[in-house]
């Protein structure tokens, strides 16, 4: 009798998530974070386009990100940009439709060669976006040169991917976003003019380190004092004791290498500590986003100075496109993946079929090469090491809005 | 008739073999071995934890710990060493049964929970290190570049390199095997049975002249060594080797592929690695099946509670007494032949 | 140097909150192993849906509750959803071994993680209150006045439940049950009551913890998996089932954390504090506190 109950509780539970269930899992790649609709908007076009032509075979394009794990919103983040990029091409090129496959990398090397060899082998994509960690892309580098399928990456900063690019012997990657390197060597010079000596604090992650020691370096032969080097795992809930030591060593700045989860919780306990100092940042700790995650009281981001490749406001009809179809704020991760599929990406589907009659993936390759297009954040082109050079931005907080400052170029560095 | 009777068990392993061997060929894609090296290696990580989990009854929470140092372990030191694909594992392994001894020394001084939070406690900590001493392991940017196994081809000139996944397949095999006839070899001999004793009642086997401390360490020490020796060939399988390769998660996994499968009972770890392995990625292959991972995580979960409650045995205990039954059955009938 | 005696002020104060938190938490996972002889992996997962209730009753559409309720009201519900999961899932094993508890409360805290990441998504949700933001000045410290709240309310609920346990006729009979659970049931003690009731208090104590302190920080599927891991290191320090020597033991984690932090190293601090529990472990396997039975 007892056991009915417990059956009855289970059974409960099974239904509560069988009615969640097809809401989430409209087309065939998993779509749990998606909004209601919106992986079902490219499978709909995706069908309904062959009716209207004779029909033409779909172009797939896989995507690999973190789906799930503690950093899923960047997975999410990726998938909302090329969903929307997707819609904005009209779901289709030269009349292929357009099909987005979505395998979850998790941010770690093991997943992400797993994820990339399916949606080669097994999906059959023409091309791929990723990955959301540079881990992962590493990872994912010798697969997709195995499996000479093009790839392009959006926002993985390892400097480390420059020298394997191109002319380096992996032909099929491509990299829309700079690199820490590249960022670091424009940026730290503003930096060294507003502070003589500076306290680093990271998260601790590939993203983290990578960028704090490309930084290093730079301040230390621009003669900035580092006070300290502090690394938080992803999620750390209370950042108060190395906030009082940096308050102890007393910087004439701090820089924060976080995205704005993490880094919303740590600027209100910096506040909190009253450590009173200029904030830096290289994350996105000036995006929309962040300021959501802080609107209990707006003055938190007050006078940070984010120095990245991506500011809120630059192009603000796409803000608008995204708050509009999923009533959520862009973010860099939202807006690059947007960037790179329908422009990178599309432009090179584009002309392969164009130029070389069929889109297929060396074709892809071929016109990826020679891409040339211009975006609100400058040019998406190539050098020879299949790097392109976007422009940095400077953007900061003021009266609880984000305001962008200004650009900076960014220019080729030694590797 | 009996002769049939007592050589199936045999046919059933050869029949096995066969398949283990061939299924790969079936395929030419890498995906789909990929998913076969994973079964296989589940099946290895499973059984090493088993053999001290199921047998001994020392839950060790740890586990994953002997995994992720036996990889760091060829990253490291395999290219300053330079012994190729056997050594590189033999060196893991060996080092890993050596932790394993120090670790079992120091940790079977307390008992069940606080045995087993003990090794959790330890296996943080190694994931910690491996993910804050930056100038060993590099932290999260990893150790990367790790090289491929070569083989020299005796008589000849040729080193085959090992790249694809099917070579990769048949690189594992081996310690697939090994471990299958050892754990076989173990639980079904006098030392299995101490690890009965042990298991059922400490003070009772002291009492009979079972040291509880010796086979408590022996099954830790053989199953760290083995799952040392598959760290290894992981980080010569992927050429990556992160901080998440000392994850706790494995730890869930390993708990699920043991005791819904039937902790304590080579068919049931087999049957709980292929589950556990293949399943999910079936129902992807279904296409409108596919499940998203936190749904999937969730089933896991009440499956996990579900064998808890209602069967304690796991599947393996639930097919024992349903052939016993048969077995019974078929007895009364004999006997009358008779 | 007056600079540095405020430094050291303040680490000691981030360590009492985090001791606090640590403390909240380990109670009630030190009081289900000392009555049930259970160890709960999912207990910092009711601390987690102490957060999420947190968030909706601070999100209610129409209108806000005064903060003090709400505390009240998260502290009830997590309570009721902890006896829940005890007569649902954990009663029916409550006899067996600790292998079977132990997969059977992981198997629990893999749903509860994986049911809020579906419902909340991995979002950290964000849950100030009026007091997050007012920031007090004492002796050139400053701090939040959630901090003042969160002390205080822990200095009572410690005086209490010493009270509860040592005075009060269920306490009696829940210290009774640990220390001789068939003699109970002999003198006709209803156990199983005892036990769900011992549920209730924990998960009681778990969600008052996550009304307190989820301010200060913010609500993440995952982020109970790191306080299980301190609670039962911190339980394990304190002696298995001992209630006093864990809360002290938490406090313990929670400076030492905070101290090694601020002075040495941020990210090896749980190096540090796992390093501890295991140097306890080996060097007093009965515990910091050691007796060998009693709540």
């Amino acid at each position: 009798m007892s056991r009915l109950r417990y059956l009855g509780f289970v059974m409960a539970i099974a239904m509560v998530l069988a009615a969640c269930a097809p809401a989430a899992t409209p087309t065939s790649a998993p779509e749990a974070t998606a909004p209601a609709g919106g992986g079902g908007g490219t499978q709909a076009e995706a069908t309904e386009a062959p009716q209207a032509e004779e029909a033409k075979a779909p172009i797939r394009i896989g995507l690999y990100a973190p789906m799930t794990g503690p950093i899923a919103f960047l997975g999410e983040g990726f998938q909302l940009g090329a969903t929307l990029a997707i819609e904005d091409l009209g779901g289709e090129i030269e009349g292929h439709p357009l099909e987005l496959v979505v395998a979850d990398d998790k941010c770690n090397p093991t997943d992400a060669v797993n994820a990339v060899r399916k949606l080669i082998e097994v999906d059959q994509v023409d091309v791929l976006l990723g990955g959301g960690c540079s881990s992962a892309t590493v990872a994912a580098l010798p697969i997709i040169a195995e499996g000479e399928t093009p790839a392009v990456s959006a926002t993985s900063t390892n400097p480390g991917i420059y020298n394997e690019m191109g002319v380096g012997g992996n032909i099929w990657e491509f990299r829309v976003n700079p690199d820490d390197l590249i960022m670091a060597a424009a940026f730290a010079s503003f930096m060294a003019e507003k502070a003589n000596s500076i306290a680093l604090v990271a998260e601790n992650t590939d993203f983290g380190r990578g960028a704090l020691s490309a930084y290093i370096p730079q301040f230390e032969a621009l003669g900035v004092e580092v006070v300290s080097e502090d690394y938080f795992d992803l999620g750390t809930a209370d950042y108060r004791p190395a906030l009082t030591g940096i308050k102890a060593s007393a910087p004439d700045a701090v820089l924060v290498v976080m995205t704005e989860r993490d880094g919303s919780t740590f600027m209100r306990q910096l506040r909190e500590v009253g450590l009173d100092v200029q904030v830096f940042s290289r994350g996105s700790l000036t995006s929309p986003l962040f300021l959501e995650y802080t609107k209990d009281d707006p003055t938190i981001g007050e006078g940070i100075l984010e120095f990245s490749f991506w500011a809120g406001g630059v192009d603000p009809d796409l803000d608008q496109r995204f708050l509009d179809r999923f009533d959520k704020s862009n973010s860099p991760h939202r807006g690059w993946a947007y960037y790179a599929t329908r422009y990178a990406i599309g432009t090179a589907i584009k002309n392969a079929i164009l130029n070389e009659g069929e889109a297929t993936r060396e074709a892809i390759r071929n016109e990826l090469e020679k891409v040339e297009v211009e975006i609100p954040f400058g040019t998406i082109k190539f050098d020879d090491h299949n790097q392109s050079y976007p422009k940095g931005t400077v953007s900061t907080i003021e009266d609880g809005e984000v305001r962008f400052v200004q650009f900076v170029e960014l220019v080729p560095v030694e590797h | 008739m009996t002769a049939l009777a007592r050589a199936r068990p045999w046919l059933l392993w050869v029949a096995g073999g066969v398949l283990v061997l061939a299924l790969p060929l079936q395929y030419s894609g890498g995906y789909a071995i990929n998913i076969m090296i994973n079964t296989l290696m589940w099946i290895v990580f499973a059984l090493s934890f088993d053999l001290s989990a199921g047998h001994v009854g020392t839950v060790s929470l740890g586990h994953p710990a002997f995994f992720g140092i036996g990889a760091y372990l060829t990253a490291l030191l395999g290219p300053r060493l330079g012994l190729g694909y056997l050594g590189n594992t033999l060196l893991s392994a060996s080092l890993m049964a050596l932790l394993a001894l120090v670790a079992g020394v120091a940790f079977f001084r307390v008992r069940e929970v606080s045995f087993a939070i003990g090794t959790l406690g330890a296996v943080i900590i190694a994931q910690l290190i491996a993910n804050n001493a930056y100038d060993l392991t590099g932290g999260p940017l990893c150790v990367k570049g790790i090289a491929r196994p070569e083989f020299a081809i005796p008589f000849t000139d040729v080193t085959l390199k090992v790249i694809h996944p099917l070579q990769y397949y048949y690189l594992l095999v081996p310690l697939v095997v090994f471990t299958i006839v050892l754990y076989k070899a173990m639980t079904s001999s006098r030392i299995g049975r101490a690890f009965i004793a042990v298991r059922e009642d400490e003070v009772r086997a002291s009492a009979v002249g079972i040291r509880p401390l010796r086979y408590k360490l022996l099954a830790f020490v053989v199953g760290g060594g083995i799952i040392g020796a598959l760290g290894s060939f992981q980080a010569q399988y992927v050429t990556v080797v992160c901080p998440s390769e000392i994850a706790l998660s494995y730890t869930l996994n390993l708990l699920i592929i043991v005791f819904v499968g039937g902790a304590g009972s080579l068919r049931g770890v087999l049957l709980g690695s292929v589950i556990f392995s293949v399943l999910p990625r079936l129902l992807e292959q279904g296409g409108a099946l596919s499940i998203p991972p936190a749904y999937q995580q969730v089933a896991y979960g009440l499956i996990l509670i579900l064998v808890v409650l209602f069967m304690p045995d796991g599947i393996d205990g639930q097919i024992r007494r349903m052939t016993d039954k048969w077995h019974r059955s078929r007895e009364v009938e004999v006997g009358e032949d008779v | 140097m007056p600079l540095q005696l405020e430094i050291f002020l303040e680490h000691l104060l981030n360590g009492l909150t985090l001791g606090a938190l640590y403390a909240l938490v380990t109670a009630g996972l030190s009081l289900i192993f000392g009555v049930v002889r259970l160890v709960n992996f999912a207990h910092g997962d009711f601390f987690m849906v102490g957060g999420y209730a947190l968030f909706i009753l601070l999100n209610l559409p129409w209108g806000a509750i005064p903060y003090p309720i709400i505390v009240i009201l998260v502290t009830l519900i997590v309570a009721v959803f902890a006896m829940l999961i005890e007569r649902l899932m954990l009663q029916p094993v409550l006899d067996k071994s600790w292998r079977i508890h132990a997969v059977a409360t992981l198997g629990i805290s893999i749903v509860l993680q994986n049911v809020a990441l579906i419902i909340f998504t991995t979002d950290p949700k964000q849950v100030p209150t009026p007091f997050t933001t007012k920031i007090v000045s004492l002796l050139g410290l400053r701090l939040s006045v959630q901090r003042i709240i969160i002390l205080g309310i822990a200095v009572l609920v410690f005086l209490a439940l010493q009270w509860f346990v040592k005075r009060t006729k269920l306490g009696k009979a829940m210290r009774a049950v640990s220390q001789n659970r068939d003699m109970c049931q002999v003198v006709g003690i209803d156990v199983p009551r005892i036990a769900l009731i011992t549920f209730a208090i924990s998960g009681g104590l778990a969600g008052l913890a996550a009304a307190l302190i989820a301010p200060l920080l913010s609500v993440t599927p995952t982020m109970g998996l790191s306080l299980t891991l301190k609670g039962l290191a911190a339980v394990i320090m304190g002696g298995l089932g001992q209630l006093n020597g864990s809360i002290y033991a938490a406090f313990i984690l929670g400076l030492v954390e905070s101290f090694f932090a601020g002075y040495v190293s941020f990210a090896f601090k749980d190096v540090v504090s796992f390093g501890l529990f295991i140097l306890v472990l080996f060097l007093r396997p009965q515990g910091l506190f050691g007796r060998r039975i009693g709540l």
